[in-house]
């Protein structure tokens, strides 16, 4: 019966052990496959209108940032390999305080520095309170900038300060 | 126990691949509170002149150029800001004893926004008058034949009080405020 109670003692301790060794190795092959991916931003956009210097004209339709207002990366650390780090940027915005007739809108003006490949998003598109595909790329991808625009701006809408969040969400694919 | 193991491996791969990750900065745009007014086509003095009747017992006549100004203004305010008004006002000279001076504002013509009211017709005087009411966030298009057509009459209201004189020049001022 002791003998019996022992075995099963063994047994135990011996599926615990490889139960830990699973774990652990599959946290291992996963960091070292997988890789861990990392979004980083760099930037913000301040823009403050010039006071209008002719009587009766409106201000300016829309108003552009620089070419490279924000920089955004995709990035992946070591392991799986760069290659397979297959990836899609989708964006939109969270507003502070903002107009319903403002529209802002984003594009890609580079491809930012790394292999793989890049691809859309470089033509300008409306960031909307709802998530929308933006673009994509291979392997890690940093430094990509961004230009920004915003339309419908007047002296219909009440002067101001506007604020809203530009949200990039990283997908691995 | 492999095939355990090729399970886990399997089912921690995908959960990795599929992960999300999210990163923002903020955008911030700033409109400016903002009245700016000018008369079109230009600030140029209109003349009047008085003309002896060429009937004896007739009136004098009184000859102007083409006097029509036009008001273009852009008006810009925020959430909290009441609406604007418009005064216009004899700022510098006199008008000439048993003369007046009439203002007349038509409506406002092009532009888009809360472009107000104009009063109608006024005498000008040394005191600011109201002549445009209720401005809102607005703009009236710039040039002549956008805005607010403003004309000016000279009228003699009291024959007795009239002297001769070579020249009065005075001056009009037009004021936008809340």
């Amino acid at each position: 019966m002791i003998e019996k109670f022992k075995s099963y003692i063994k047994l135990g301790s011996s599926i615990l052990q490889n139960c830990l060794l699973l774990v652990i190795g599959n946290l291992g092959l996963i960091g070292i496959l997988s890789g861990q991916a990392f979004i980083n931003v760099e930037g913000n956009w301040n823009y403050a209108i010039s006071p209008i210097v002719e009587a009766g004209n409106d201000f300016s339709y829309e108003y552009t940032s620089n070419p490279a207002q924000v920089y955004l990366s995709a990035t992946t650390s070591k392991g799986k390999g760069n290659g397979n780090f297959r990836w899609s940027f989708s964006i939109h915005k969270e507003d502070i305080f903002w107009d319903a007739a403002l529209q802002l809108f984003v594009k890609r003006t580079g491809n930012g520095n790394g292999g793989g490949f890049i691809q859309g998003g470089t033509a300008f598109q409306e960031i909307s309170n709802n998530d929308n595909f933006f673009f994509s790329g291979k392997k890690s991808r940093a430094d990509i900038p961004l230009q920004f625009q915003i339309q419908g701006v007047s002296v219909l809408i009440p002067s101001g300060n506007y604020a809203t969040s530009v949200v990039y969400t990283l997908r691995e694919e | 126990m492999s095939l355990l193991f090729l399970l886990l491996f399997m089912f921690g791969s995908q959960r990795i691949y599929g992960q999300l990750l999210s990163d923002k900065h903020l955008v911030n745009f700033s409109i400016p509170e903002i009245s700016i007014l000018d008369f079109e086509p230009n600030n140029l003095p209109i003349q009047f002149e008085f003309k002896p009747s060429v009937e004896a017992g007739g009136a004098l006549q009184i000859t102007s150029p083409e006097q029509t100004k036009w008001l273009n203004y852009t008006c810009g305010l925020n959430r909290e800001s009441s609406p604007r008004n418009i005064y216009m006002q004899v700022a510098n000279g006199e008008l000439p004893e048993g003369v007046t001076l009439e203002l007349t504002v038509g409506n406002a013509v092009g532009g888009r926004g809360m472009l107000g009211t104009p009063v109608g017709s006024v005498l000008l005087t040394e005191h600011a008058q109201l002549i445009i009411t209720g401005i809102g966030g607005s703009y009236t298009g710039n040039g002549v034949n956008f805005g607010y057509p403003i004309n000016y009459k000279v009228a003699i209201s009291d024959y007795s009080k009239l002297i001769e004189s070579s020249a009065s020049n005075i001056q009009i001022m037009v004021t936008i405020t809340d």
